[in-house]
């Protein structure tokens, strides 16, 4: 059984852009399907996380399921630089509950929001960073 | 208010509304229940997979919502 893999196209997920994509995909469907490969990254949308999987354990996508908007929604704390913040992971963040308000999120967001941290403790960003 | 259910690094992470977390339990629920009666529909139509498309895989006893990076 041979598999194929479109690489590199932008995808919005936006209905705008269904057909748009359907055409593009056709044509990258032709130009570079690769039947070798058969392992893919991917990213669990509603976790924020990834794996790495055979493309046999893909499943299709009931129509109705998909059109739900992912649940995790990526942020990013203001005043972080990227050069900072590397790969260390802070457990502070994760043990806590807070409160932001944001703009409203689209189907499947992967820009990073760039939020404020406001705890209802008295938190200190710059503290957590040493 | 939102949970923080993912970290990426220092300043970068992911939260869950906390107004979404029923919606999100019950998302599970209809996920478990149409993968669970597996039908050859399921499967992949074409063998084609496309980048940034989403799809369905089991993880652990959980299925789950992808997209394909």
């Amino acid at each position: 059984m041979s598999f194929k893999i479109v690489r590199n196209i932008n995808v919005s997920l936006s209905s705008k852009n269904l057909l748009i994509r359907e055409n593009i995909s056709q044509l990258y469907f032709v130009n570079r399907h690769r039947d070798s490969e058969t392992r893919v990254t991917v990213k669990f949308v509603d976790r924020g996380d990834e794996t790495f999987v055979d493309i046999t354990e893909l499943l299709q996508i009931d129509q109705a399921l998909s059109t739900i908007p992912a649940f995790a929604q990526p942020f990013r704390l203001r005043g972080y630089e990227d050069s900072v913040c590397q790969t260390k992971k802070n457990p502070r963040i994760q043990n806590e509950t807070f409160l932001f308000h944001l703009a409203k999120f689209t189907k499947y967001d992967t820009e990073f929001k760039k939020i404020d941290l406001k705890s209802n403790r008295s938190y200190n960003t710059n503290r957590s960073n040493t | 208010m939102y949970k923080i259910v993912q970290v990426r690094n220092a300043g970068e992470f992911y939260g869950l509304s906390q107004i979404r977390e029923k919606e999100y339990t019950a998302l599970s629920q209809r996920l478990e229940d149409y993968y669970n009666n597996l039908s050859n529909e399921s499967l992949l139509r074409d063998n084609l997979v496309i980048e940034g498309m989403p799809y369905v895989i089991q993880d652990r006893e959980k299925y789950q919502r992808v997209i394909v990076k």
